[in-house]
């Protein structure tokens, strides 16, 4: 059966072996196209540690950023990346001093071009819980370089607008408030003032029980709105520091623990190239094998004395060549001598003339 | 060096081709040297192992596989080589093919070239090339055996065509007792007859008239019939006993020094 088997495979092969060659041919022929036109790749990666925001979202895992249970930060901020990697507002600061940059006010096509190409050249992946792994390829090594580096500033500034947004608002608000509070304030002493002068205090004995009544409303109220206005520049300055503070934890959170370099070596070297187009020729033996093995199949033929045994259960008393029809030359179609040659009762073997020189040949029938 | 050893080496260069001429020296027919050599081994295996059956029936499951050649081959071998009378009968009026090979030998060469007008052959003289009425002109009485058996250069080989039977007759004709009676006959003339039988799957009368023979030897294209039609071809003929199978225009593409390795037999 073995045998059987590697005959019918040879023979499948060889039988058209020129075409079960040809997808091998056309792929090697592809993988030298490839390895020919292919641009020079240059790559600059690093990583970015992501720690959590608080200590109370450390001790229960639950991530501040819109997280869940199930997600890292680490994951949180692959995604986050990603996302922001598609809108030109995050885009612009990141191609930053590089030649694409030029591209990105140029026409909706050509901002369309930078947006993918950014986004195929970079690369973010999650490395553990709170590592963060990023890698730009790019034919150029200094592009490479800046885009790598502007990656993470870019998005750290990012984080640092959104985050400060809360603070910036609130001392806003607090701030408006201010002035009013401070303005009432002034008012109530002004207020106070006059109703002393007009109502000073007599030589002898005690003021009026009404007078003291109302210098103590009148204080009352000067006391209330310097309260308020204590309470506002307090609150005023809260949020400041919580400004501060947010900026501080933002660098804190988002430390770089790998600095991207100037990569100066190509990383699609000629043997790097080889060994990614090999799948090339793989695939080109794949299909030649495809065919042979699909030919030897489909093939439900008699091909060798042993496929007749094993098949009719009969001897092979003869295997006949495919030989050319041979034809004799016009000029002696006749022997002259056995026309007229009666026919001998007895059995006599002719001795056969040499042929083979003289015989024509033509293609088989 | 035995392991790339020439396939072609096996048959001896100092062969010559076997060429079939008619009794007044016409080339009717030319077996390349390997085909008899192969035939030749084929009929001594015969003799030795076996007792050489008087009336041997070659068949084929399909048209187109080479049984009168096969017929014709084997019937030449055996008169070159023995001491016998040999007679190749065709009894495949459905296709026949005898007298057509017969005239290979002279048909000529046409050189073709590209983008060239076809040549036209020159005209055959039919006076040259043999004819019979044949087992048709014998079934029908018009004919005696002497005067359908064709003669050739081997005083010893006679050629009997099939000749033109009308449909209508074939099939009470393949299993009446005047097909039975003339086989008979010609089994008494000669030491072996050789019935080149219709194919079994195109005719049902090709079982009637291959049990007409002791013995049958089925002719298989390579690589081309059909396992399954041959096994229903021997299903069809499995009371009769079988010589074996005959491998027709076999051509192996596998490089010898590979199909060496695999031990065949």
């Amino acid at each position: 059966m073995v045998r059987l088997v590697i005959l019918k495979l040879s023979e499948s092969f060889f039988r058209h072996r020129w075409l079960y060659c040809l997808p091998i041919i056309i792929m090697i022929g592809a993988a030298g196209i490839a390895i020919a036109t292919a641009k020079p790749r240059y790559s600059s990666s690093g990583s970015l540690y992501v720690q959590s925001q608080s200590l109370v979202s450390s001790l229960n895992d639950l991530p501040k950023d819109g997280g869940t249970l199930w997600t890292t930060q680490a994951q949180v901020t692959t995604n986050q990346i990603k996302e922001l990697l598609q809108t030109e507002a995050f885009i612009r600061p990141v191609v930053k001093d590089t030649p694409l940059e030029a591209k990105l006010n140029g026409t909706p096509e050509q901002l369309g071009q930078v947006l993918k190409d950014v986004n195929k050249a970079i690369t973010v992946i999650p490395a553990g819980d709170n590592l963060v792994a990023f890698s730009v390829e790019y034919d150029d090594a200094k592009i490479a370089y800046q885009l790598a580096s502007q990656l993470t500033e870019s998005y750290v500034l990012w984080k640092l607008n959104s985050d400060r947004q809360d603070s910036i608002a609130a001392q806003s608000f607090f701030t408006d408030l201010v002035s009013p509070y401070q303005d009432k304030l002034d008012k109530a002493r002004q207020t106070l003032e006059e109703y002393i002068k007009a109502h000073p205090a007599p030589v002898r004995g005690d003021r009026p029980e009404l007078e003291k009544l109302d210098i103590a409303r009148l204080e009352n109220e000067v006391n209330q709105a310097q309260t308020r206005v204590e309470e506002v520049r307090q609150k005023e300055e809260s949020a400041h520091l919580a400004q501060i503070q947010a900026e501080r934890g933002v660098r804190q959170a988002y430390l770089i623990i790998d600095a991207p370099k100037l990569p100066t070596n190509r990383i699609n070297g000629l043997q790097a190239l080889i060994v990614s187009n090999i799948l090339f020729v793989i695939v080109g033996i794949m299909l030649s094998v495809i065919g042979v093995i699909g030919s030897a199949l489909l093939d439900r033929s008699l091909r060798f004395p042993i496929d007749v045994v094993k098949e009719l259960h009969l001897p092979v008393v003869a295997s006949i060549p495919n030989s050319p029809i041979l034809r004799a030359p016009q000029v002696d179609n006749t022997l002259p001598v056995s026309a007229s040659e009666p026919q001998s009762p007895d059995l006599v073997i002719i001795a056969q003339q040499p042929l083979a020189n003289s015989l024509a040949q033509s293609p088989n029938e | 060096m035995k392991l790339f050893q020439n396939r072609k080496r096996l048959v001896d260069p100092q062969l010559e081709p076997l060429m079939l001429r008619s009794v007044i020296g016409t080339p009717l027919t030319i077996f390349p040297a390997e085909v008899i050599a192969i035939h030749r081994r084929m009929i001594t295996g015969f003799l030795y192992q076996q007792e050489m059956p008087a009336k041997i029936g070659i068949l084929s499951a399909l048209t187109g596989e080479g049984v009168t050649y096969t017929a014709l081959a084997l019937g030449a071998t055996m008169a070159s080589d023995l001491p016998k009378r040999i007679c190749v009968v065709e009894l495949n009026m459905w296709s026949p093919g005898l007298l057509t090979l017969l005239r290979t030998a002279t048909i000529p060469v046409i050189q073709k070239r590209a983008f060239s007008k076809p040549i036209q052959p020159p005209a055959i003289d039919e006076n040259l090339l043999p004819t019979s009425l044949g087992v048709a002109g014998l079934l029908a009485g018009s004919v005696s055996l002497e005067e359908a058996l064709i003669p050739t250069s081997l005083p010893n080989l006679m050629l009997l065509p099939a000749g033109n039977l009308p449909i209508e007759e074939r099939p009470a004709a393949a299993r009446g007792e005047a097909m039975k009676a003339l086989i008979k006959e010609i089994a008494e003339r000669f030491d072996h007859v050789i019935l080149d039988v219709p194919p079994i799957l195109a005719s049902s009368d090709a079982v009637a008239l291959v049990s007409q023979a002791d013995t049958a030897c089925l002719v298989v294209r390579q690589g081309v019939t059909p396992t399954v039609l041959v096994k229903q071809a021997l299903d069809e003929i499995k009371h009769m006993m079988m010589l074996g199978v005959v491998l027709n225009q076999t051509r192996f593409y596998t490089p010898a020094w590979l199909s060496n390795l695999v031990q065949q037999e």
